[in-house]
């Protein structure tokens, strides 16, 4: 027989690059069977005092399985079907994110009536949408997704919750009423001394801690994320706020965009070295190694306010002076926490708007972790035990079940189990309704929208 | 009065002079400029940046140089870039194996892949940037398969030093040597070696290369192999740059480099450009962003400036514009010149 090798060679092309445009690469339903067991996991959370006092009070032996759900799983089966979703971009924080989410999952009491799956989304809402849909259609009972955009999404998140579809969305924000936000966006961050920030928001504490640790003197840098994000904008806004209200006379040099990647933050920290080497402090998104492996590469040691990869915590260790305030992945297991408290007990009570706890470290709250699970206030990981890429915050006082290698697998570990979430407990952590605008895109009943303090539109009583 | 052929057989080699003089003292001049925006400019530092950053571009430009002088496009260099980076970064950190061994296994893959691209090319007359786009995707997808579930692949330390800007020579940063070796080794390949004169030929004029008896499938898979070869090298060097092994690793460097080609006064499928044009283009461009970057202008602005800067450098030294640096001529096939002529000319 005689091949048509160009036919072949026609095929091999648009099938390849079908597969490369085509979205959500499904893992495959995973069913949980993490094997029960009276030990109950270490859940000594790292992190803040007032957090921290949250934690105690979540429901531990509360079994949510057990409680009268609000419907009958929507496939017909005998277990709800749960999806944890994350964007497939090859980036360390999603992986952590979507993994800590599994495994709570498929961590006891929950296993027992509930089916966890996984899917990776691409990074284009419209794929992101028709993911959704065939998830729906797949008999979902509730969906953890990542949202691509604030509001491109909105009309299929409403779709799903139409039909009896529970959606929490985590650390990127969607403004669909129906839609549960589970975020670090907005909230109040623990100092390293254990007590709250004055201001919320991580562009102003990192800002806020870059003056301090330059002591207000010298110029900066400042490095954004993607430019014309929501997530960008509000944390440049709220870092010029905290510019302009410590040391009005700091000059910003140049500003760049690291579009979160640490390649691109070196490459272009390298160029700006070049025509300002008396830099005095570099305010850098995430991606933060490359602006130290850029600043090591000239010789110069000065203050950088970063995110959470494990390189810059050890940075931190070994005496750079520096901050490190950023997303906590932590978020992709907290968000399945809620949607499964919705799921099987039902959302009476449950805020749509939940702050997520977050800890800024210097050198000197910095404490290496010796194990697998959270041991007292621990937030980096030996060197050389993870990826210098991957972040650190694993830890949160809201997911004291997690684990390196549940983020890591994506499996519970042997013996973990989780402490399921309470109403009362969720609705410690609800947002406060002055920065309800900034995730919702509208305030709340009784106010009205307004400059907050940080620079940044929120909501005024009016 | 001298005839045409005897007028184009002299312009090449002014040309291959001139273009790339200018380039680099127009790269010299926007270094000394940016001393209005900064009192830091011109400074060995900013020169040593310079290079640094050139180096990686023109690594990837020498094969994409070629690729497009016989009118192709390879869109795989981001993909190329990652699997080798991802591939050198997991022998070492995750299986302990040799650093030599893996830039061996890195730099065979990245090969493999330039033969099946520029098979697929030459023997299906399949436009390049469809095959190299889909193999992009591919390449892209077995780098997340090959570093999924595994700790984030860590660079090895001695390609850190050499390539990150760390370790030095006699004093001076030692991607500025690689810099001048890559220079070099291109300036052979295109100029000097036959390999090189024969993707002239083959660029000038497919049907000529092949009444010269030049073996035109086994020139262009070489070009697509050169290319991913340089590719798989750059892979390694900003391996080093970053410190990890990241699948965006590639994605801010093709563009830059392709840039250069067209700066230099390559035309796309005509057989035309000059390989030291290239390489001083990469030395203008990033002069360029290197001052504006030191503008203090807002992200947006430092982007629209750059594309007018880039649109301008087209316009003015490209050898098909009515503003370039050389108005006509070419060292492309001349009229009534025989392929064995334009064979001596390049």
């Amino acid at each position: 027989m005689k091949l048509n090798w160009k036919a072949l060679a026609v095929v091999f092309s648009a099938s390849a690059i079908a597969l490369s445009a085509c979205g959500g690469s499904s893992t495959g339903g995973t069913s949980t069977s993490a094997a029960a067991s009276s030990d109950t996991a270490s859940s000594s959370a790292s992190a803040s005092a007032p957090a921290s006092e949250s934690a105690s009070a979540s429901a531990a032996g509360f079994d949510p399985c057990a409680a009268t759900h609000p419907a009958p799983p929507r496939g017909g089966g005998e277990k709800y079907i749960v999806y944890m979703t994350a964007l497939n971009i090859g980036n360390s924080w999603q992986e952590e994110a979507e993994n800590l989410g599994m495994a709570v999952a498929q961590m006891p009491p929950y296993n027992a009536c509930v089916e966890a799956r996984k899917e990776l989304t691409d990074p284009d809402p419209t794929k992101q949408i028709s993911q959704l849909q065939s998830m729906v259609d797949a008999g979902a009972d509730g969906i953890t997704s990542y949202a691509l955009s604030p509001t491109a999404i909105n009309a299929a998140y409403k779709d799903a919750c139409g039909q009896g579809v529970t959606i929490v969305v985590y650390d990127a924000t969607a403004t669909a009423p129906c839609v549960y936000n589970v975020s670090y966006i907005t909230s109040v961050p623990t100092l390293p001394d254990g007590s709250p920030a004055a201001h919320p928001f991580m562009g102003y504490n990192a800002m806020d801690g870059l003056l301090k640790l330059m002591g207000n003197k010298g110029d900066i840098f400042v490095s954004h994320g993607v430019v014309g994000t929501s997530t960008d904008i509000v944390h440049y806004g709220s870092a010029l706020a905290a510019l302009k209200n410590d040391s009005p006379s700091t000059k910003i040099l140049t500003e760049y965009e690291g579009k979160w990647d640490s390649a691109q933050q070196l490459k272009e920290t390298t160029k700006a070295l070049a025509a300002f080497p008396n830099v005095a402090g570099i305010f850098c998104g995430y991606g933060e190694p490359g602006c130290v492996k850029a600043l090591k590469a000239a010789g110069k040691t000065i203050p950088v306010s970063g995110e959470t990869s494990n390189y810059f915590r050890q940075q931190l260790l070994k005496g750079w002076p520096g901050i490190s305030v950023g997303s906590p992945p932590a978020q992709g297991g907290i968000g399945m926490k809620v949607l499964l408290h919705v799921v099987l007990v039902g959302p009476a009570g449950v805020p749509h708007d939940i702050e997520v706890p977050y800890t800024i470290v210097t050198k000197d709250n910095v404490k290496e972790c010796t194990g697998n699970t959270a041991t007292a206030g621990c937030n980096v990981f030996p060197d050389g035990t993870v990826g210098d890429e991957e972040t650190a915050d694993i830890f949160n006082p809201m997911l004291p079940e997690a684990s390196l290698t549940g983020a890591h697998s994506g499996a519970a570990d042997a013996g973990a189990i989780a402490t399921a979430y309470t109403a009362e407990y969720l609705a410690g952590f609800e947002q406060d309704p002055s920065r309800r605008f900034i995730t919702r895109a509208a305030c709340p009943s009784g106010w009205v929208e307004g400059d907050l303090p940080e620079n940044v539109k929120g909501c005024v009583k009016g | 009065m001298m005839s045409t052929a005897a007028s184009e057989r002299r312009r090449p080699s002014s040309q291959g002079f001139v273009r790339p003089v200018v380039l680099a003292v127009l790269a010299g001049l926007v270094l000394v400029g940016g001393r209005l925006v900064s009192d830091s400019l011109p400074s060995w530092l900013s020169v040593q940046t310079l290079l640094t950053l050139s180096m990686f571009i023109i690594t990837i430009a020498l094969g994409q140089g070629l690729v497009m002088l016989i009118g192709g496009l390879d869109l795989s260099v981001p993909g190329v870039i990652a699997m080798s980076a991802a591939i050198l970064a997991l022998w070492t950190s995750v299986r302990g194996g040799s650093v030599i061994v893996g830039i061996l296994i890195a730099l065979v893959m990245a090969v493999l892949v330039g033969v099946v691209n520029g098979f697929l090319v030459a023997r299906f007359q399949i436009p390049a940037f469809i095959i190299t786009l889909a193999m992009n995707g591919i390449l892209v997808g077995i780098s997340i398969g090959i570093t999924f579930g595994h700790k984030a692949p860590a660079a090895p330390e001695v390609v850190t030093t050499l390539f990150s800007g760390s370790g030095k020579w006699f004093g001076i940063g030692i991607p500025v040597f690689f810099f001048v070796l890559v220079a070099l080794v291109g300036y052979v390949i295109q100029a000097k070696s036959r390999f090189g004169r024969g993707a002239y030929l083959f660029g000038s004029s497919n049907t000529a290369a092949r009444i010269a008896g030049l073996p035109v499938e086994r020139i262009q898979i070489g070009i697509y192999a050169l290319c991913a070869l340089g590719s798989g090298i750059a892979g390694i060097m900003l391996l080093g740059l970053s410190g990890n092994a990241e699948l965006q690793l590639g994605d801010e460097w093709a563009i830059p480099a392709i840039s250069a080609v067209l700066v230099g006064g390559t035309v796309i499928g005509s057989g035309r450009g000059y390989w030291q044009s290239t390489v001083a283009a990469c030395l203008l461009l990033t002069s360029i962003t290197v001052v504006i970057q030191a503008t203090g202008f807002s992200q947006g602005w430092k982007s629209v400036l750059y594309g007018v800067v880039v649109l301008i450098a087209l316009l003015f030294t490209r050898p098909d514009t009515r503003f370039s640096l050389r108005r006509k001529g070419s060292p492309a096939l001349a009229e009534g010149e025989s392929p064995t002529e334009m064979k001596g000319k390049v």
